[in-house]
């Protein structure tokens, strides 16, 4: 009840609440292709060498006084940046992908921890990009997100059919005349920009957890990649949703409680589901 | 260039790193010809269609496909890939996998047309799997998947076919059931196939390309154990010995 009252009263609540179906909605629709594809690992490390990017913007933003940057420019900067890295490493195939993956998700943080050390002033903000600041959306960032979610949104559903045969089977999508390269690429791009508008709701280190466990959950109760995209992205949004309510409840971190939902949810439905084919078989 | 040739190669030449997979390719195969491609794992005969669809360069010689580099010819190729690389838990319906041959054509945007689901449909319907359209992938046996992508080819609308190992490790009343279908094929189109199954190749081919880096073009009604063993050494007398291969010959 609590919660309603808020959500009537505080705009910084209504921001949070539009924040988390945005990011619910990019999350199904990116995350079904993340999941099918198996890149999980790669949307991990672009989602924390986005910290590099935050990082150095934050540091010109405070020591250099270039107050029309954000450090949610920075952080896209760096997860696209990322993202094809990897994935041009990957196409060409020269190098052993899971090592480049690696390096580039901790590059991207030292550099950000460089840069956050040497910015002088209280570095409040730097927790909330690891774990989520929610709370703290801006009327600017909700704008940015929602460019962001529409782009994403759009790209991934008016390429569906490009991007799942590119995900399920590339070699026969070159027979079939599809530049695999340029989807691939810009599904990668898509991951990158989707972890930046679920920074803002779970912070870098809990992003993986909500491109993948809404699709997972979605997975078990459907047959194809879009059934998957339009549940996981419910899902995802209810997930949020609720993170919110109980952490403004409870006083808890909304990060870290919209994760642990997400992850109980999960495990209560593959362990229903194991124990629903046992009693049948 | 030869008048109605399907597929021309001369001089072909492929390695992957130092040592040479294929060298020195010369085939031609005209229109309607049913030709299967065999030989040891590892021979070559995998590139030699990747060759054919323009995903591998020679790195020597020339490949055309109805007189024009693979490339340009691929909307007249369908192609049946080998299904060990494919994810067998990818959520995707039989009718999606299907869908994807018709990929090439039709609008760039969003789902597929009512045109392409018809032609889908037809190809779901000539391999006999049209009631298991809305079924997951992963719940089919092997020999229905090695048929939904066949399917996936023929709703290409291809002129010429090409098979990667249709066959391979099914039991032997699945394999019959293909081979009806691929006889069924061979009427309309042209067909290339990988294939270790020598007992229908030496039934219902009209040639037989061998691959071991070297490749050799036989008539089946020549092919005898002496081939063979020339082009494998020892390889392949273990699968002639339990299949009476030069008995079984009709052609």
């Amino acid at each position: 009840m609590q919660f309603f009252d808020a959500l009537v009263n505080h705009t910084f609540m209504q921001n949070a609440l539009l924040i988390g179906v945005l990011a619910g909605v990019a999350c199904g629709v990116v995350g079904a292709y993340v999941v099918a594809r198996r890149i999980t690992y790669i949307a991990g490390g672009i989602s924390h060498s986005a910290l590099g990017g935050i990082g150095v913007a934050h540091y010109l933003i405070v020591v250099y006084g270039w107050h029309w940057l954000d450090p949610v420019y920075g952080a896209a900067a760096a997860a696209l940046a990322a993202a094809l890295t990897i994935g041009w490493v990957s196409l060409k195939g020269s190098e052993r992908e899971d090592t480049v993956i690696g390096a580039i998700w901790a590059i991207g943080m030292a550099v950000g921890i460089l840069f956050i050390s040497q910015t002088p002033g209280y570095n409040q903000q730097l927790m909330g990009y690891l774990f989520g600041n929610i709370l703290m959306v801006s009327s600017g960032d909700i704008w940015l997100v929602t460019v962001l979610d529409l782009v994403i949104v759009a790209i991934g559903i008016l390429f569906y059919r490009q991007f799942h045969i590119v995900c399920f089977d590339e070699e026969f999508a070159r027979t079939r005349g599809i530049n695999v390269e340029f989807y691939y690429l810009l599904l990668l791009s898509l991951t990158a920009l989707t972890v930046i508008v679920l920074v803002t709701v779970v912070g870098i280190v809990m992003v993986i957890a909500l491109i993948t466990l809404p699709v997972a959950i979605a997975g078990r109760f459907s047959r194809t990649l879009w059934q998957t995209m339009l549940l996981a992205a419910g899902i995802s949004v209810v997930v949020t949703t609720l993170g919110l309510a109980v952490s403004f409840g409870l006083d808890f971190p909304t990060g870290a409680t919209t994760i642990l939902i997400a992850g109980v949810a999960y495990l209560l439905v593959t362990f229903g589901s194991s124990l629903f084919r046992s009693r049948q078989a | 260039m030869e008048a109605n040739a399907v597929v021309e190669m001369e001089g072909v030449a492929f390695s992957y790193d130092d040592s040479p997979t294929l060298e020195n390719v010369n085939i031609v195969l005209r229109e309607r010809e049913f030709v299967s491609v065999v030989g040891p794992n590892g021979g070559g005969k995998t590139t030699l269609l990747k060759l054919l669809l323009g995903l591998l360069r020679p790195s020597k010689g020339k490949v055309r496909v109805f007189g024009k580099p693979p490339e340009e010819a691929r909307s007249r190729i369908g192609y049946m890939p080998q299904d060990v690389q494919l994810d067998p838990r990818f959520p995707v319906t039989v009718m999606d996998v299907v869908l994807m041959g018709q990929l090439s054509s039709g609008r760039r945007f969003g789902f597929y047309s009512k045109s392409q689901t018809n032609a889908a449909v037809s190809a779901l319907k000539e391999v006999n799997l049209y009631d298991l359209g809305k079924r997951p992938l992963s719940s089919l046996s092997t020999g229905q998947k090695r048929r939904v992508l066949i399917a996936r080819a023929l709703a290409s609308e291809p002129d010429l076919l090409l098979l990667d190992e249709p066959t391979a490790n099914l039991d032997l009343l699945v394999a019959q059931e293909l081979h009806t279908l691929l006889k069924k094929l061979r009427e309309k189109l042209t067909v290339i196939m990988v294939s270790h199954d020598l007992a229908f190749v030496s039934r219902y081919v009209d040639s037989v390309v061998c691959v071991n880096r070297i490749v050799a073009v036989h008539p089946t009604a020549e092919i005898d154990g002496e081939i063979f063993s020339q082009m494998f050494g020892r390889d392949i007398k273990m699968v002639m010995h339990d299949q009476h291969f030069k008995h079984g010959h009709e052609g």
